[in-house]
């Protein structure tokens, strides 16, 4: 009897629990980094190559270190990433996305060299093995871009690693942006203009890459020293011609309207030079792009009002400074209107406010939620039967609105999520479009001494963003053109787009900005948080000294 | 498993290799723990793999006697050829499979070696009323096979290598005594059972005397904290003084030590806060018999080690005011608490809040109390059984410790506390 049901409940539990069940781990054993040379194994290098971008380009990652903390974006309500944006004792070499991007991009450094490495011995077709090449070298030179950005001196390795290590060194600034532009220049003179496989690296990406790296590149920690070295480096000189074999080559044009440039059903339009691929599949999608989270204010807790998919999840984390509203002549200009959500309409029929008949106030559909432009419209807050938002000028506010309802970034709006609280979204994340290459060619040839041959530049971007017969309007006079003007200018087209820090920094503005337009890191910037801590993880693994960023 | 599950039906010695590694979630990793946890109980040899092994086994009643620890032998096949992983990315909306080097191969990989060296006493006396035993062991390890974290912009995380020598050393002290051996029916047995054990590092391959990255440090058990000293809390004296400000802080904030005393605190001033092996281990067991009534309590006591706790250190405590949190003392201006910083929300956790946590996890637990009264004989020829039992159990009905979270037993692995448990039963013996 007893040996029966033994019998009977082993063989139950042996046919439940087949081996080990571990969905997390997806190795292969046998393909081992010695084994491969195959162009199987060194395509699918290139491809891992490209993966890494999903960590941090449309993630909560790459939009909190790039515009919390500027002048254009402060802290909402909620999120565990303040301190970013307050620049408090926080931001330190322990901070979980200062860590996380270096784990990350230095894994991703570490592929692109495999496969680089891997290229010479493997046998395929020598044209396409040349334009993998190139892809890896991009993608390389995005990576080091991003972290001389944030850390300034870092490790540079350009081949892959072989054996365990723990000796690290940081090179120069200079040497990182040689091996950046090297590579660029390779992927340049390599890759085709237009990829079969759309999302891979073109010509086109590298050629607006490299035209953003040499007018990143910072040569002198002083802004007017910087400045000169620059110019006599023929760094301005460089990022123009670029920019300018981008907008000349045929391939790109700006959109006739702004708010096309967003629109979801045309994402691979003609103004977008290489984006992250994210897609509907969430097999393929990997971390999908969630934008559509950070930038949306708390719509959903008013009357007649629930969250629903076509409205999106609120995470309300960046809320707009009032520098950024206060850019836009809404006279003239699209991109306010275009870019910020302010009016929610019903959806909810059951907490819609009743009159004292027991009528809804206001219908499915009727607007319930409105955020003002202006303070002139407190009294509608009164008459008015829905929600009504203003920004509060007259009360002295440091922030405009509230923190948790404010004019919402709507460029990664995103309505055909599964469901209600899904994060993966499918828009496709856009790292070069052609507005940019305008505003970089019109600045670097602002900054070379040609600021007349730079104006047609940045003018093409504003008519295109004029409200329609306000185009002349729009357009800046040499005399107006200034660095202040170009940056005031990136911050109405590019908001949002994970640049703004890197802007502010590369322009030797951070500091003079963040003081001036954002009240919760004002008192705290100093000025060595122009760089990221190094991650306390490097410091304690390496064997010998590491050095630290100074002020952390 | 299965045949363990025989064998102790046939009453063949079961012996288990890997015996010992807990993760302390059932299901996870699913079903190599349930596997060993269910075939530790039903085994009467271990061979455990590591001291961590051992002492989880010690810990769950084992006879620690019968564990050896064997070393290492969770090298798969093939793993120090390293791997690649599969990553996922699209292009024209269409999967675009890739492989990227995962794990970095080690061709130098060695066997971990131990070499042990035991002492032993056993005694009996006043007519095998009192028996017992000393042992004294000292197990080297050299090319102990661990991971090893290694700086990330090497592009791994770590890899598994032969990181250096430990020593063990221990006593284990067993007592067995029948303090009463029929007095009016009565019948009293005690089982002490001691054991201390220090664990340290005699040498890193790396050479160095201090390796942080791993919490690594010559001299200091394998497994340390190694963090923050938690100062108090900074109070408005602090800020009146001067000194508050001297390190950028402000009252109600808390307060780190300052190691070093440079005035600034910085990594310099982490220290080695305690290691999470128990100076000691011990358990009593104590029987009673009298006329068909006994009584049985088993006690253990895990003495001189650090927890974490998890309620303290972090999610449950964050007094930012967004989620629920365990009530705690928290400073105000008018309650100048040295315990909890200020609540503050405009932050989601406080500065070094995960210091909080550190605490002596030291324990005395009540594992079982067992009651119950038999009867034999004539009474029972109604129902025609031999024995009737009749119990109470009282599974871990009393801890006594210190620790101000929820259990320092579990601190160590999930935080989920051990149940309390009350049985009654009926056994009838045909």
């Amino acid at each position: 009897m007893h040996k029966h049901t033994i019998a009977l409940v082993g063989a139950a539990l042996l046919a439940g629990l087949p081996a080990c069940v571990n969905l997390d781990e997806d190795v292969v054993t046998g393909l081992t980094p010695g084994s491969y040379g195959t162009q199987p194994v060194f395509e699918s290098l290139v491809n891992a190559s490209y993966e890494p971008l999903r960590s941090f380009y449309a993630q909560e990652r790459g939009f909190t270190v790039t515009e919390f903390g500027t002048d254009i974006f402060t802290k909402g309500a909620d999120g565990s990433y303040k301190y970013i944006n307050d620049y408090t004792t926080q931001l330190n070499p322990t901070a979980q996305f200062v860590q996380d991007t270096w784990v990350d991009f230095y894994r991703a450094i570490n592929t692109t060299n495999a496969a680089i490495d891997q290229a010479p011995v493997v046998v395929m077709d020598s044209a396409l093995k040349a334009r993998r090449v190139a892809e890896a070298r991009f993608l390389r030179a995005l990576y080091y871009f991003d972290l001389v950005q944030m850390y300034g001196p870092v490790t540079l390795a350009l081949h892959e690693t072989k054996s365990p290590t723990t000796e690290a060194t940081r090179a120069p600034v200079d040497s990182v942006y040689d091996a950046i532009v090297a590579d660029l220049q390779y992927a340049e003179s390599t890759l085709p203009a237009v990829q079969k496989d759309y999302g891979r690296a073109t010509k086109g990406a590298a050629q607006h890459l490299l035209a953003k790296v040499y007018l990143t590149r910072i040569r002198d920690a002083d802004s007017t020293a910087d400045e000169l070295a620059k110019r006599q480096a023929g760094d301005f000189a460089n990022a123009a011609d670029y920019a300018q074999r981008v907008i000349n080559s045929g391939q790109y044009a700006l959109l006739p309207r702004f708010k096309d440039v967003f629109d979801f059903a045309n994402e691979r339009n003609q103004e977008v030079i290489w984006s992250i691929q994210f897609t509907t599949d969430p097999l393929t999608t990997g971390p999908g792009n969630s934008g559509h989270l950070y930038f949306l204010a708390q719509y959903d807790v008013w009357p007649g009002m629930t969250r629903d998919v076509a409205n999106g999840r609120p995470f309300k984390r960046f809320r707009p400074t009032w520098y950024l509203l206060g850019l836009f002549d809404r006279t003239k200009d699209s991109r306010y209107d275009a870019q910020f959500t302010r009016v929610w309409y019903a959806n909810n029929a059951a907490n819609i406010p009743k009159n004292a008949q027991g009528v809804p106030k206001f219908g499915l559909g009727d607007t319930a939620v409105y955020v003002s432009t202006t303070d002139a419209d407190t009294v509608l807050a009164r008459t008015k039967p829905y929600t009504v938002f203003t920004p509060r000028a007259y009360l002295g506010q440091a922030s405009p609105y509230q923190d948790n309802m404010f004019p919402s970034l709507n460029k990664f709006h995103d309505p055909f999520r599964s469901s209600i609280n899904e994060t993966r979204g499918s828009r496709d994340f856009f790292v070069a479009r052609l507005a940019d290459t305008y505003l970089i060619a019109a600045e670097a040839l602002m900054r070379d001494g040609r600021p007349a041959e730079g104006l047609p530049y940045i003018n093409a971007v504003r008519r295109r963003a004029a409200i329609p017969g306000h185009e002349t309007e729009m357009e800046l006079t040499v005399d107006q053109l200034t660095l202040d003007a170009i940056l005031d200018e990136r911050a109405r087209e590019l908001a949002g787009e994970i640049t703004r820090w890197f802007d502010l920094v590369r322009t030797h503005s951070l500091l003079s900005r963040v003081r001036l337009y954002n009240p919760d890191a004002k008192n705290n910037i100093k000025p060595f948080h122009v760089l990221r801590p190094i991650p306390q993880i490097q410091i304690d693994r390496t064997s010998i000294p590491y050095p630290q960023n100074p002020g952390y | 498993m299965v045949a363990s599950g025989g064998s102790l039906y046939r009453q063949v010695p079961v012996g288990h290799v890997e015996a010992g590694l807990r993760s302390g979630r059932l299901d996870a990793p699913f079903p190599e723990e349930m596997n060993r946890v269910v075939v530790d109980r039903l085994a009467t040899h271990w061979f455990a793999p590591t001291p961590r092994a051992l002492e989880n086994l010690r810990h769950e009643g084992a006879d620690a006697s019968r564990v050896t620890v064997t070393g290492n032998t969770a090298i798969d096949p093939y793993q120090t050829e390293g791997s690649l992983t599969r990553t996922m990315y699209s292009f024209l909306d269409q999967p675009a499979v890739g492989f990227r080097p995962g794990t970095l191969p080690n061709p130098d990989l060695r066997w971990e070696k131990t070499t042990q060296m035991d002492a032993g006493l056993e005694f009996t006396m006043a007519n095998n009323r009192v028996s017992g035993s000393i042992d004294y062991y000292r197990a080297d390890t050299r090319d102990l096979i661990m991971e090893r974290q290694l700086p990330p912009t090497s592009g791994y995380s770590n890899i598994l290598e032969n990181v250096g020598a430990t020593r063990n050393t221990g006593v284990e002290v067993a007592l067995a005594t029948l303090l009463v051996q029929d007095w009016h029916g009565m019948r009293w047995n005690v089982e002490v059972n001691a054991a201390a054990n220090r664990n340290r590092i005699v040498r890193l391959s790396s050479g160095l005397l201090s390796d942080p990255g791993n919490k690594w440090f010559v001299g200091y058990p394998i497994s340390v904290a190694y963090d923050y000293q938690f100062g108090g809390i900074w109070q408005i004296q602090d800020s009146i003084s001067g000194e508050a400000q001297r390190y950028g802080r402000r009252p109600g904030q808390i307060r780190v030590v300052d190691q070093n005393g440079d005035g600034k605190i910085d990594q310099n001033d982490r220290i080695i806060l305690g290691t999470t092996f128990p100076k000691w281990t011990t358990s009593m067991t104590s029987r009673l018999d009298c006329k068909g009534l006994d009584l049985s309590v088993m006690a253990v006591a895990r003495l001189g080690f650090l927890v974490q706790d998890s309620l303290r250190n972090g999610g449950q405590s964050t007094l930012a005011g967004r989620y629920n949190n365990i009530y705690v003392n928290y400073w105000t201006p008018t309650n100048p608490s040295n315990t909890e910083p200020r609540p503050n929300a405009a932050q989601e956790n406080p500065d070094y809040g995960g210091i909080r946590g550190y605490g002596e996890g030291s324990f005395i637990k009540v594992r079982t109390i067992t009651v119950g009264y038999t009867i034999t004989g004539g009474r029972l020829r109604w129902m025609r059984a031999r024995s009737l039992r009749i119990y109470a159990s009282a599974l871990d009905p009393f801890m006594f410790t210190q620790f101000r979270g929820l259990d320092p037993e579990s601190a160590l692995n999930s935080g989920v506390p051990s149940y309390r448990t009350l049985m009654m039963g009926v056994t009838l013996g045909i």
